[in-house]
């Protein structure tokens, strides 16, 4: 026999396993009558109650440094639990108070004010000041080459701290959500912090017990400003397959499976389990780089994105849960246009286009994909047939999950992207101007750099969003994208958990809203 | 015997479980096994292999097309569902094998004649040659196949580097047991004779040696044949195989793990034709080895 084989069914028994004694355990520790705990007690008194959270990650790229590429979500929950952030994301799109209470932009819009709450403590007991903020985010900036540049239009060295509690922070260009850049990646850690190989204070909700490879377990922090969340204690447990989080979840193993495959909802849905679907989550667009041959045609462009039928490939890859999209790369942000015209599966079109464009005898093509998020190959696989229907030969290269981001993304002609909830703004800075750290598309538009200088230098926030739409269009028209659809992010739980947060970002991470009932 | 090798057990087994190479006189009584029984093995084989080699065409569906909705159970037109894309797993099953089994059958071939060869001039030699031969063949050895097929891959496509790896981690394996049975040949009088006679030394080779080994290297052929195959799908899963939307049974067990919940034949039908292949296989070889090797 195969050994390949052999592994799921072995890793299922582990955690068969494994589920029986956590469910021994967790039978212990589970005390309903008491859901606020005994204060500062420790988590094995048998007085709290206990959310058993599943989400991806992998030990071997777990990472404790809250600066750093945020690459595994079982590290980013954890950071969202034990660290404080400035804003978060609201429902709307827009920035909510977190650490910050109040932000206020100077007239030109490249110098915001940000004063902080001032009841918020590390759990070493020292308050949370101005210079533990700035520290913070002159952290990440300085770790761009790992997170992508993601505050890379801050200025954090003619940043200030103006007082205990408030803090001046510069941009480079005008940017006017500035607050919504910010939000939910903004974990503050105390001032001087670079090693966080030991414990490192945070002034979050919860604080780690205990931490190993793959379970981290968190309790309550009593000290925390923002209230008493429900849950006295947390395990997180990384587990890097999909199908392996269901399975602990419908063994009883966890109380929540994030981020699972839409096969996953009809077994689960069997078993009452609840269902939350964040919508616009998945995006899996297929990229051109508008630099490269056949690519720097717009012809060719066009007849790409005309050659997809994305009825079939949201049926397909995912099941039906998820939209059809206007290759705009981000159609659940709010500045995104919604007057342009739905792209239609048009092949006759198409191969009128690639005729003018002079490949009237066909086309040869490799689309590269991997296996990173579930359905990715599945998308290129399908995409490549439909593009046969238009006289294109797609020859598409499965390429192995662990380098295709730094060795295909943003370098091969032709490959199969994947965004998971990005701001529009933060997708520009990151990929679509001339100088972005990873240019996607290779898209060096004067238009559309000046375009969104523009808009990042408009205070009111219509008149941001008009600007934003109007260089979408542009994208619409002439960028290197075929974004055929959006998928629901998916994330399943016991019956007894509710109010899980249900927003496309990051924002799903900060669970502490979370109460366990019934 | 050759020196410490971690493959030693592999070796004795194989002599045993063959029971061919003895010295040719009288025969073990398990020759005497009833006819169709002795059969069985090798004629599953031969029917399983046209089956495979057949299968593109018995397919009912092209295997490419979407049929269906994906992942959906088996109903009357496709009777073991569809798989992430809408395919007909059945059609897929059936066209998946021949890729993976000829490049098992070119890696196995490959291994066994330049094992064979290898352990003929070897046994024949003795001595210093056989020394070097046999020390060549730890070195090789002492590198797990799959680590090398591996390191293969990412140099040479996955095809070459599955028979790069299966001659260079099964050809040693093969020689010794070639070249310690040819030790024991040409001990044999019949040998002796043809030596006696003035005949060369490639000669009794090829005329005397060689066609006592049959069953021998059959067994053999077998066992390579199952590792390669062994390789080849592990190499595929990993996705140094074939590309989709290519019909393999080793890729359709990658691409049917998310739907097993679904649609668990996405994978069953794939993970069973792989196994029964190696199953047929191996013990279709051993029996030939048990048939083979008399004079």
């Amino acid at each position: 026999m195969t050994p390949f084989l052999r592994r799921p069914r072995a890793a299922r028994a582990v955690l068969s396993a494994t589920a029986v004694c956590v469910l021994a355990l967790a039978g212990c520790s589970t005390d309903p009558t008491d859901p606020d705990g005994s204060a500062g007690a420790p988590a094995a008194s048998g007085a709290d109650t206990t959310l058993r959270y599943a989400v991806a990650g992998s030990p071997a790229t777990a990472s404790d440094d809250p600066h750093g590429g945020l690459g595994n979500e079982s590290d980013v929950l954890r950071f969202a639990l034990v660290y404080d952030v400035l804003t978060v994301h609201g429902d709307d799109g827009g920035a909510e108070p977190r650490l910050a209470t109040a932000w206020e932009p100077n007239e030109t819009m490249d110098l915001w004010t940000f004063t902080l709450r001032e009841d918020a403590e590390f759990t070493d007991g020292e308050p949370v000041r101005a210079g533990d903020v700035l520290h913070s985010l002159r952290r990440i900036g300085a770790k761009a080459a790992e997170n992508y540049g993601r505050l890379a239009d801050f200025d954090l060295e003619n940043s200030r701290v103006v007082d205990e509690h408030t803090v001046e922070l510069a941009t480079r260009v005008p940017m006017a959500n500035a607050p919504v850049a910010l939000a939910s990646i903004t974990f503050v850690v105390p001032e001087g912090t670079e090693d966080f190989t030991g414990e490192v204070p945070g002034s979050g909700p919860y604080r780690v017990e205990e931490s190993a490879a793959d379970t981290t377990v968190l309790v309550r922090n009593d000290g925390w400003w923002g209230g008493t969340p429900d849950p006295g204690r947390i395990e997180i447990r990384a587990l890097a397959d999909p199908q392996t989080r269901v399975d602990a979840l419908l063994s009883g193993a966890v109380d929540v499976a994030g981020s699972v495959a839409p096969t996953a909802v009809a077994s689960a849905e069997e078993k009452d389990m609840r269902v939350v679907r964040r919508s616009g989550v998945t995006t899996y667009p297929f990229i051109m780089r508008t630099d490269t041959a056949p690519f720097d045609d717009p012809r060719v462009r066009e007849a790409f994105r005309l050659a997809a039928d994305r009825e079939e490939l949201v049926d397909t890859v995912f099941l039906g849960y998820g939209e059809v999209a206007n290759d705009l790369p981000t159609p659940h942000d709010p500045s995104t246009p919604t007057d342009l015209p739905q792209r239609e599966h048009d092949v006759e079109t198409a191969r009128e286009l690639l005729a003018e464009a002079g490949h009237a005898d066909g086309l040869t093509v490799t689309l590269h994909t991997t296996t990173s998020y579930p359905g990715m190959d599945t998308a290129a696989t399908l995409y490549a047939r439909q593009l046969e229907e238009i006289g294109v030969t797609a020859e598409v290269s499965v390429e192995p999950a662990d380098d295709y981001w730094t060795t295909v993304y943003a370098q091969k002609p032709f490959y199969t992207g994947y965004y998971g909830g990005i701001s529009f703004a933060d997708l520009v800075r990151v990929g679509l101007l001339s100088e972005s750290p990873t240019n996607e598309t290779a898209y060096r538009s004067e238009e559309f750099d000046r375009g969104f200088e523009e808009a990042m230098a408009t205070s009111d926030e219509a008149r941001r969003d008009e600007l934003l739409a109007d260089i979408q269009r542009e994208l619409w028209e002439d960028g290197g994208y075929v974004v055929w659809g959006t998928g629901d992010g998916i994330d399943l739980a016991a019956p007894h958990v509710h109010d899980l947060p249900d927003g496309p970002g990051f924002q799903r991470m900060f669970i502490d809203r979370v109460r366990l009932e019934g | 015997m050759t020196g410490p090798a971690p493959a030693g057990i592999r070796y004795v087994s194989t002599r045993a479980d063959t029971g061919a190479g003895l010295p040719p006189g009288p025969r073990p009584r398990r020759r005497r096994g009833t006819l169709p029984r002795r059969l069985l093995a090798p004629l599953a084989a031969v029917t399983l292999l046209t089956l495979v080699g057949l299968g593109p065409l018995l397919a009912p569906h092209p295997p490419d097309r979407t049929v269906g909705p994906p992942w959906a159970s088996p109903d009357g037109s496709t009777p073991l569902g569809t798989d992430a894309l809408g395919r007909d797993v059945l059609s897929r099953v059936l066209a998946g094998g021949t890729g993976l089994l000829s490049l098992a059958l070119v890696a196995a071939l490959a291994a066994v004649l330049l094992g064979t060869a290898a352990g003929l001039w070897s046994g024949w030699a003795g001595g210093g040659a056989a020394r070097r031969v046999a020390w060549v063949g730890d070195l090789l050895l002492a590198v797990p196949a799959p680590v090398l097929a591996l390191v293969l891959a990412t140099a040479l496509s996955g095809a070459s580097a599955v028979v790069t790896a299966s001659v260079m981690a099964g050809a040693p394996l093969t020689a010794r047991v070639v070249a310690d049975e040819v030790a024991v040949l040409r001990r044999g009088g019949w040998v002796r004779a043809a030596v006696e006679r003035g005949e060369r030394a490639p000669a009794v080779l090829l005329r005397e040696i060689l066609p006592a080994l049959r069953g021998l290297a059959t067994a053999d052929a077998g066992l390579r044949l199952v590792t390669a195959l062994q390789l080849a799908a592990a190499l595929s899963v990993l996705g140094l195989g074939p590309q989709p939307p290519a019909p393999d049974w080793a890729l359709m067990l990658r691409e049917g793990l998310p739907g097993t919940a679904l649609n668990p034949a996405a994978l069953l039908a794939p993970a069973l034709a792989l196994a029964l292949c190696a199953w047929v296989l191996g013990a279709a070889s051993r029996s030939a080895g048990r048939t083979g090797g008399a004079r």
